[in-house]
């Protein structure tokens, strides 16, 4: 190997490197440093860049060539399309950016790794940046349109020292998607942990205008919207709940995810179905010659991932499982209440994937998750979800690529109140909803200054609202089964994206979106002009099966614009218009995986959210600094507010209720973002505010007179502080600061005696807030081993949660008391309940080999 | 790492011992409480021949001791579509009584009070809803877990044997349905008594009580009275058993026990009598009581509906906004009275056999050595 000192100076080279291959080493030295190289049998040449000129150069491994020779000379300029995938797992990666070096042209590979430039025909040198990964340099000859696939290498070790990236931002200078956060399964295992290992759902409550319900609760809200605004989709199938153990950790083990996006604006076209967000959550797609098997042991949950292939290159299998034994512990419990308890979960999932051939693509995906929940031995809560998908994906023709995706996704829910000194009330009470879609999506490059993107979508939903029966034979319950729900929503979308210039792109889509409800079915009907109640029934229509009950339907336009200063700074605009024919209904102080899913019906219209958004993007330092400025504003109609004191579990007139709002959310979000160096991590500030309001005539139908009311979900002002420090090559330490305002509650204001019982007056809904919320999080980690080729690698997390022991209240409430001494003679108190008071330390064991 | 494996079991019991234990309630004082009070009003109109109330209070603040806060020197009426004012005096504190006033039928009533403080407060026109006397009353021997309190006032989960008691309702018409009870158990027990007690009975005659000797102590003949059901007693479509075209409606559990009743040792419960007052309620009225049925069987616990508000059907009309509470109520009211067939209640022979009403008789009330008028015999 022949070279100069000086062009390597200041560099300390590590010991890392010497487990690379050499091409790999060399594409690393060169993607680093001015310098080129060339191989001569055993003998490498190292020459500097400066005076031979760009790619003049180069090893024929690196040079890429688009079109046939040929050409020269027929063409000015040429298109050249393009795909990034991960080396090791062949997953497409989404947001890394593609650049071609000396000119303006930069792009953002989208959700399938996929980017596009027109380029005049001649030399290029093309360099691809992703954090987490090594950078990319290719020569690049172009004669005519084509298309090329490229691979990024992780692992990265730069010579400097250790870099470790913190997250991936989609919400970064190129390309017209903003308000989008991505992150793959690197990202994701260093963000922080709790109770020992990386959560997806907790991970994305961490940023902007993303927020927690709670330490316990399921879901999250974004920029103001409910829990059940968000699609959460697991390779492709909506999850219906997203926590195990009432939020405590998600369902979703993130050893098998490969990726995870989540879009808060500007939603794509092809994505319909809840107004607020989208996250997608693609398990791996991975390497179908290669074997891994890794987990982790904790305290509360040990998890186990096994990838393998079946036939060499065609045909591989990943399978995960994941399981608590809280249940051992507490049995060991020197306490009654504690014996008598349950609280367990697990969750399994498998892909197959099937490769015949490099352009076609099948996979098979199973996931079951499921929960037990009693303390005390009184309510036993159970819920499961169920999802099933079968995918194929290949291209049709040089410019046609297509995407089918079919499955279900069913969730269960039980409650079984067994009061073993009470058997005349013990019930058991069932409801279930089950989901079919079947998505056909097709991406087209016509020409070389748009992309579009089109496809169908269609989706059956049935829902058990509840069956309630007795659960001891002493028990007085009379058995009950609320009207089963059956709909069906179709949309079909289309979206083209237009390179106008380098400064500009711009993507118009539109979706529209058929829903209809179907029998069998009852339907009420009530006096005109008086508010709905058992009392005001007039008549019932009973509809027969599959006879048509309510039918809705709207177009759906999509708009983003960018406009590019440079490649380190632009301001993007969205507009989008969704509806969203189902809803959670929930009345429940916090959110739970109780709540009742219910669908649009003649009553309960359409939810509708129109949001505009604004950004600023400027990245510094290279890109290793990234800034973000965004403001929005969303109008909803149709949202579904409830009466005081609302029944929502087995109520066959439901829509009594039920009230109609419309409300607006807005806010601003801040971003700085460090995301290479020993110190990385990110500040993030978010204002927000949710309205909301009802516009009854009568004060049955109204909520606070009619007057704007924060919703549930408002929490003005929240921040995050976190960073990720790297004490040495084998330990890191994280820490991350929360705060943000309390939630609005509806709290008593006055006691009285009325018929000698004692009432609450509660005062105007959601007029108080609670605490706000702070916490302080840290955790260090210990890798036991970096070397590539040593095939077992574990590592220690020591993570302690609430660091300060802030008892963040999770609810208010109020109970009656018996009045004593202790209580100061009270008949009633207000209490706060919080989930951890104290700091909570986790240890947990890493593996893969 | 090998000190970590070998002590591995007790850190694990402490990181799980530590996330239960962390996660508990306190007392939160941290909300605001409003400084005015607020006005309680409630009115009982009915087609009773009776004296009709209305009881003017004010709310204590939420977490305050709760105390009787009568609302005194208040101009109130009601006034009927005709015109007609029935004015209400004061005759004890927040008391206002008028004794002429009897609900009719189609006829529409409205409460008008006017505070010293000037605010005007008025009802929404409230019309009878006339009631049928009930049909039957019947019961089934039971064992039911009740709270009875301790010494310490602590209610403590205990079963205890009875008759739960039952009436039947017709399903057919909604309207007919809004429907409250007010049953109450009227115990009458006689028992002997010594002599330090008897003189408290006649305090005037020493020397009445002197003429008893230990061996052959004066028998003191009582009437008392209990509400059935602690709480609300509506008919609620929901949770009635429906038997054939009929709801079977629970008026409530009368328990074999004695322990409730202020009878010594060595008395005795001559006769159970159900005293039922049925009364038929306009959708607003109904509309409160399910409110606060609900709000009372609120256990509050953590994954429990939000809170319930009780919505009245008076306003302020001097100052519109003005929170006022409470109900004015004009009910048809049937009141009937139901013996129980047997003297303690046997299991399998359960029969209530109606007799002359004895709603009026007052709560509590005894005779030394005389049988007092209407004393019910087995």
């Amino acid at each position: 190997m022949f070279y100069l000192d000086q062009w390597f100076e200041d560099t300390p080279f590590t010991r890392q490197l010497l487990d690379y291959d050499l091409s790999h080493l060399l594409d690393t030295l060169t993607g680093l440093h001015p310098v080129t190289y060339f191989e001569k049998g055993s003998v490498v040449v190292f020459l500097p860049l400066e005076g031979l000129g760009e790619g003049r150069v180069r090893t024929i491994e690196h040079k890429i060539i688009v079109g046939d020779e040929a050409d020269l000379g027929r063409y000015t300029s040429a298109r050249v399309t393009g795909t990034l995938r991960d080396a090791q797992t062949h997953s497409p990666l989404t947001g890394a950016t593609v650049q071609i070096i000396n000119t303006t042209h930069v792009a953002t590979t989208d959700i399938d790794g996929r980017f596009s430039f027109r380029l005049p025909v001649g030399e290029h040198r093309i360099k691809v940046s992703f954090i987490g990964y090594e950078d990319l340099y290719r020569d690049l000859y172009l004669y005519s349109d084509g298309e090329i696939e490229l691979d990024l290498f992780d692992d990265i070790v730069l010579l400097e020292g250790v870099t470790v990236s913190a997250r991936r931002s989609g919400g970064s200078v190129g390309g017209t998607r903003m308000s989008m956060i991505s992150m793959d399964s690197k990202a994701i295992r260093e963000l922080p942990v709790s109770f020992g290992e990386g959560d997806i759902i907790r991970s994305f409550t961490l940023m902007p205008g993303v927020q927690a319900v709670g330490e316990f609760g399921s879901g999250f809200n974004v920029r103001g919207g409910s829990t059940d605004q968000n699609l959460i989709l697991l390779e492709g199938m909506p999850l219906f709940n997203s926590s195990h153990l009432f939020g405590l950790t998600s369902v979703v083990n993130s050893d098998m995810v490969s990726e995870v996006d989540m879009i808060k604006a500007g939603i794509p076209a092809k994505f319909g179905e809840r107004v607020s967000s989208v996250m997608n959550i693609k398990m791996s797609e991975q390497d179908l010659d290669q074997q891994q098997i890794n987990g982790g042991v904790g305290l509360l949950n040990s998890r186990l991932q096994v990838k393998s292939p079946i036939y060499k290159d065609h045909v591989s299998v990943a399978l995960s499982g994941r399981s608590s034994y809280s249940n051992w512990f507490l049995e060991n419990m020197p306490d009654n209440d504690l014996m008598n308890s349950e609280a367990d979960f697990y969750d399994l999932a498998g892909v197959i994937n099937i490769k015949p051939s490099d352009r076609q693509f099948f996979s098979v995906f199973g996931y079951q998750s499921e929960d037990n929940f009693m303390m005390a031995a009184q309510s036993q809560y159970n819920y499961k979800s169920q999802i099933g998908s079968l995918e194929w994906s290949g291209w049709l023709a040089e410019n046609l690529r297509t995407n089918l995706t079919v499955g279900f996704s069913n969730y269960f829910y039980q409650v079984e109140e067994n009061l073993s000194t009470n058997f005349g009330n013990a019930y058991r009470l069932n409801s279930n909803i089950r989901y079919q879609s079947a998505k056909w999506n097709f991406n087209y490059y016509p020409t070389d200054v748009h992309s579009l993107e089109m496809g169908v979508n269609s989706i059956s939903y049935r829902i058990n609202p509840g069956h309630i029966e007795p659960s001891h034979q002493d028990s007085y319950i009379v058995p009950n089964k609320i009207d089963q729900e059956n709909a069906a929503e179709f949309a079909v979308y289309v979206s083209d994206n237009i390179n106008i210039s380098p400064q500009w792109d711009i993507e118009v889509g539109l979706r529209y979106s058929f829903y209809q409800m179907f029998g069998p079915s009852k339907v009420f009907k009530y006096e005109p002009d008086q508010p709905r109640s058992p009392l005001t029934i007039t008549d019932s229509i009973v509809y027969q099966d599959r006879e048509s009950v309510a039918r809705y339907h709207g177009a759906e336009p999509r708009l983003s614009l960018r406009y590019g200063w440079d490649e380190f700074s632009s301001l993007k605009f969205s507009y989008n218009r969704i509806h969203q024919y189902i809803n959670l209904l929930s009345n429940t102080s916090v959110m739970n995986p109780s709540d009742i899913w219910k669908l649009s019906d003649t009553y309960v219209k359409p939810l509708r959210s129109d949001q505009f958004a604004l950004g600023y993007f400027k990245n510094f330092a290279q890109n290793n600094i990234e800034t973000s400025l965004e403001v929005y504003y969303k109008n909803l109609q149709n949202v579904v507010e409830y009466k005081n004191g609302a029944q929502l579990l087995m109520n066959e007139n439901i829509e009594t209720d039920l009230l109609n709002a419309r409300g607006y959310n807005y806010g601003a979000e801040l971003s700085i973002e460090k995301l290479s160096g020993r110190l990385t991590g990110w500040f993030s500030y978010t204002f927000s505010l949710s309205r909301y309001r009802t516009s009854g005539e009568h004060p049955e139908m109204q909520i606070n007179r009619n007057e704007y009311f924060p919703s549930n979900h408002e929490q003005p002002h929240n921040l995050v502080l976190n960073a990720n420090y790297n004490l040495s090559r084998r330990w890191r330490i994280n820490s991350t600061f929360v705060y943000s305002t309390g939630r609005p509650t509806t709290l008593p204001e006055f006691a009285y005696e009325f018929d000698n019982n004692q009432i609450i007056y509660f005062s105007d809904r959601n007029k108080y807030r609670m605490p706000d919320y702070h916490r302080l999080d840290v955790a260090i980690t210990w890798d036991q081993n970096l070397k590539k080729k040593r095939s077992w690698k574990g590592s220690w997390t020591l993570s302690i949660v609430n660091l300060y022991a802030r008892k963040n209240a999770y609810s208010i409430f109020y109970q009656k008391d018996t009045p004593s001494n202790q209580n100061d003679f009270r008949h009633f108190s207000l209490y706060k309940m919080y989930i951890i008071g104290v700091p909570l330390p986790t240890l947990t064991y890493n593996f893969s080999f | 790492m090998k000190l970590f494996i070998k002590h591995s079991k007790y850190l694990l019991l402490l990181a799980v011992a530590s996330t239960i234990a962390s996660s508990c309630t306190e007392v939160y004082d941290g909300h605001t409480k409003l400084s005015e009070e607020v006005l309680v009003v409630r009115a009982l109109l009915t087609n009773q021949d009776e004296p009709q109330k209305v009881v003017l209070q004010n709310t204590t603040g939420f977490g305050q001791e709760l105390q009787q806060q009568p609302v005194r020197f208040a101009f109130v009426y009601v006034e009927n579509q005709d015109g007609e004012k029935f004015t209400f005096s004061e005759q004890e504190p927040g008391v206002y009584v008028n004794e002429e006033i009897q609900a009719e039928e189609n006829q529409q009533y409205t409460l008008r009070i006017e505070l010293r403080s000037g605010h005007v407060y008025q009802s929404l026109p409230q019309e009878l809803n006339p009631v049928s006397p009930l049909e039957s009353v019947y019961g089934f021997y039971d064992s039911k877990l009740t709270d009875i309190p301790d010494n310490m006032g602590e209610p403590i989960p205990t079963y205890m044997e009875g008759v739960e008691v039952f009436t039947d309702l017709n399903t057919d018409d909604q309207f007919s349905n809004l429907i409250r009870f007010q049953p109450e158990i009227l115990y009458q027990y006689r028992e002997r008594i010594h002599f330090e007690l008897c003189t408290l009975f006649v305090p005037h005659d020493h020397d009445y009580c002197t003429i008893y000797s230990a061996d052959d102590p004066p028998i003191l003949h009582c009437r008392t009275k209990r509400p059935l059901k602690g709480d609300v007693n509506l008919v609620d479509p929901e949770f009635e058993s429906v038997v054939g075209d009929l709801y079977q409606h629970s008026l409530g559990f009368v328990p074999k026990e004695k322990k409730h009743i202020p009878l010594s040792f060595n008395g005795s419960i001559d006769a159970r009598i159900l005293l039922t007052n049925k009364l038929g309620l306009t959708d607003e009225a109904y509309s409160f009581y399910r409110a606060m049925k609900e709000q009372l069987a609120a256990d509050n616990a953590l994954f429990d509906p939000v809170a319930t508000q009780l919505e009245g059907n008076i306003t302020c009309i001097t100052e519109p906004g003005k929170i006022v509470l409470g109900l004015f109520e004009v009910s048809g009211s049937e009141k009937q009275s139901f013996v129980l067939n047997k003297e303690p209640p046997v299991p399998g022979d359960i029969e209530f056999n109606e007799i002359p009403d004895l709603s009026f008789l007052p709560e509590h009330r005894c005779f030394l050595e005389t049988v007092p008028e209407f004393w019910v015999l087995q």
